[in-house]
Order: structure tokens, then sequence, then C-alpha cells
């Protein structure tokens, strides 16, 4: 028995097995992804209509799914992009020129697989969860066992007894991406991301569901919750801050320049007193600020995991400006509120 | 090297793709499947993706034309057909590909 779902291929409604569908929609992305340089919407357009007349064509009359099958004889009709724009595998005559013909493949193919090799990208493991799958992602990028890296972030926390290990813990969460596509999956391992690959990975993913129903992530999932508790109390705790420090800036403001209207504080005098208070409490305000917006992308990011790269950017971003406030305003001598962390 | 040959060949049969489709249309307009037909029986192209990118830059070149047909199984078709400023393109590739023709056989003539 096989799930099946309904595709809306330029104009003509399909119902397609949810393994075909996978297979089909990992594809069309990978042509999208491949034709987004030049710009040509009109070409995948194009392909999705012949996909369409393709799938009409193969269709039993017994029938009315498109199976996995279909699929595959598709994407092996249509090629797979990289044989579209230099149609590599056309004209061959000849042994000889075949013979070159396929080394250039083998070389290429194995140049490529080397360099892919090399870039493997940081993910969080979907498959392995105590937490969040931190651990699990950076033990398969540095390629080591999990077992290694957990043991290790373990102790640290133990043996240092701060809270360094959790704060990195939680700032990888935020920023490391989930590998939950097939390609997100092979390009956590290092393999190179193609049709076969994809395939095959599908066809491991799917034995993995066979084989075991995974327990993991419980615990993650206690702890998300609890995170986002947290978030919403620190939040509100630091909004009442906010509206605090504001308040206070506006005062001093207004006060600077309602003395200087009223005659009371020489022009210079005022301006060397409002120097001295104005970029600390500037600061202070930029410390107080930041982690409050961070925290509500953060909830955000944890209730919808997806919205993508740019939270990603924005998070970095501000916690690169946090730092540096911090930084600042340390050397300000600073605010209660630095030297009273943790660290 | 083997890569750098690979390259060659591919501009090769890029821009000689592009003459072989012009002709394919010339006179008779035709379904990309047609053209597809036509490019596979010569052993030109063994995957259809190929065929459409090279379809849209001709088209926005201007040297073809497309007009919806209603299709008895399936969604509606393009039916290419080639412009006037097509034809023209044509008939200098044509001679272009005559004179490389000619080249090529002199070349090799000559070395015999």
């Amino acid at each position: 028995m096989k799930k099946t779902l309904t595709v809306n291929l330029s104009g003509v409604v399909f119902n397609i097995d949810e393994d075909a569908y996978d297979m089909l929609s990992d594809y069309m992305c990978d042509l999208e992804r491949h034709f987004a340089k030049t710009d040509e919407k009109e070409v995948l357009r194009d392909i999705e209509c012949r996909i369409a007349e393709l799938f009409n064509e193969k269709m039993p009359a017994s029938h009315n799914v498109v199976n996995i099958d279909m699929v595959r004889e598709v994407i092996s009709i249509m090629g797979r992009p990289d044989q579209m724009d230099d149609g590599e595998s056309s004209e061959r005559n000849g042994s000889s020129d075949q013979f070159m013909n396929d080394m250039a493949d083998t070389v290429k193919a194995a140049a490529s697989e080397a360099q892919k090799k090399l870039q493997k990208k940081l993910y969080r493991r979907t498959d392995q969860v105590v937490i969040a799958g931190v651990c699990s992602g950076l033990a398969t990028w540095a390629g080591v066992n999990v077992v290694v890296v957990r043991v290790l972030a373990l102790v640290a926390t133990l043996c240092l007894a701060q809270l360094w290990v959790p704060v990195v813990y939680l700032i990888l969460w935020m920023l490391v991406p989930q590998a939950t596509s097939a390609s997100q999956k092979l390009e956590m391992e290092g393999e190179a991301v193609n049709v076969d690959s994809i395939c095959d990975m599908k066809e491991r993913e799917a034995d993995d569901d066979k084989g075991e129903q995974s327990g993991g992530g419980c615990l993650g999932a206690f702890l998300k919750v609890a995170l986002i508790l947290i978030g919403v109390i620190v939040g509100l705790a630091v909004f009442g801050t906010l509206f605090g420090v504001i308040f206070g800036f506006l005062g001093m403001v207004i006060g600077a320049v309602t003395s200087l209207f009223a005659g009371t504080v020489s022009l210079t005098a005022e301006l060397a007193g409002c120097g001295s208070a104005f970029v600390p409490s500037l600061l202070a305000l930029v410390v107080v600020v930041v982690p409050v917006v961070a925290i509500v992308l953060l909830v955000k990011r944890l209730l919808s995991p997806n919205n993508g790269k740019h939270v990603r950017n924005v998070l970095l971003a501000l916690l690169f400006i946090w730092v540096l406030a911090l930084v600042f305003l340390g050397h300000y001598g600073g605010f209660p509120f630095v030297t009273g962390l943790p660290w | 090297m083997a890569a750098n040959t690979e390259n060659i060949k591919s501009q090769m049969r890029k821009g000689f793709l592009e003459y072989c489709i012009l002709m394919i249309l010339d006179g008779k307009a035709a379904y990309a499947s047609d053209i597809m037909q036509r490019l596979k029986e010569a052993k030109l192209i063994v995957v259809e993706g190929t065929l459409y990118p090279l379809l849209t830059r001709l088209k926005n070149a201007g040297m073809l034309d497309y007009e919806w047909q209603e299709s008895t199984q399936g969604p509606p078709r393009k039916y290419y057909k080639l412009t006037t400023e097509g034809m023209v393109t044509l008939a200098e590739l044509a001679d272009a590909w005559k004179e490389m023709y000619e080249a090529i056989d002199l070349i090799t003539t000559k070395k015999q």
C-alpha cells in the first residue's frame, strides 16, 4: 500500500506515488538550480510540459498513478542537468573517440567527486538526535564517531562548570540548519549531489524507516519547549528593562536640551557632559536591544524551523554587533550587567 | 587535457546543433518532440533536456517563433516555426558551414 499525492504539471493533473513525487520534486529542484543562473524560466516550463506529455504517453491504460519507475524513465529521457548544457553524451563515433570520451568523463567525475568530498557542509543530523543533532552533525562533518563528540561535550561541560559549552551548543542549534532533504544529507556527508545519489539516499531513508522507529529527540523536544518558555520569560524581562533604558535615554536627552535652552549650562560644558555619557548609554541600549531581537527571532525559528538562511545571517550579524558593543562598553568601565555575567 | 578536448567538442556540437535545428524547421513547422525525434535519429542528442534551452535561446534571438496547439492527449504543445530572421540566419549558417567544410576538406586532402 502506498500513499499518493496529486500534482499539477503545466495544467495536467496526475496522481503520483509519494516516493515518485519525492524523486520528481528533487529532480525539478535540481533543474531549477541549474537554470536559475541563466534565468530561463521558460525552459523549465517547457521541460515540465514535456514531462507531463511523457507521463501521459507512458501511463498504461489500466493504471492512473505515476510510479517511481516512470519517473526514473522520464528523468533518463530528459537527462540530468549536467548532461544538458554541454551534451557530453552525444555524438560518439569510433572506438578511440569513445575511449577518449569515457576517459574524460571518468577523470572529470573523479575530480569533481574529490572536490565534493572536501566540501562537506555542516548540518544538524535528524537521524541521530539527543537534543538537536548538533553533536552528530559535528561528528559527521569532522569524520569522527558521534560518541567521541558527545563524550567530549559532556566532559567539557562538567569540567569547565561554566556556561560556555551549552551556549556554544545553543548558538550552533540556532545557526546550523537541519539536514532534512536528501540533497542536504548528501552535502552533509560530502557526497556528490546528483540524481543517482539522491535516489540512493531515498532508498536508504526508506530502509531506515522500515528498520527502526527512531525514539531519539524527545529530550530535544522537551528542551525546545523549555527553551521557548525561558525565551518568553527572558524576553519579557528584557523588554521591561528596554523600556527603562529607552525612557532613561530620552530623559537624559530632554534634560540636556532643556537645560541648554534655559541657559543654566554653557554649550561647551553641555557637550562635554553629554559626550561622556552619550556613547556608553547608546552602547548599553544596543547591548539590551540586540538580545531581545535575537530571542524573538530564535523563538520564531524554533516554532517554524524552515525559514532558511536570512534568519541565520541576521542572527550572526546580531551576535557580532552585540559582542562588539559589549567589548566597547567594557572599555568604558561598564555596566553591572556585563560584569555580572557568569563568565 | 582531456577536459579541454571535451570542452572544444561541446562547443563545436553546440553551434552545430543550432544550425541543425534551424535546418529541421526550414519550410515546415514542428513540435519540440518532432525536432527531438529527428536529432535523436541523427544521433546528435541523447537527452531531451538539451533541446529546450537551445529552443528558448533561438526564440529569444528572434530566429524562432511558436504558437500553442491543442493536443488530443496531454497538455497543449508549442509548435515552432522559423521567422524571417531565422531564415536569413539559416542561409548565412549554410554558407558558413559550406566554407568550413571546404576548408577542412582542403586541409585533409592536402595532407594525404
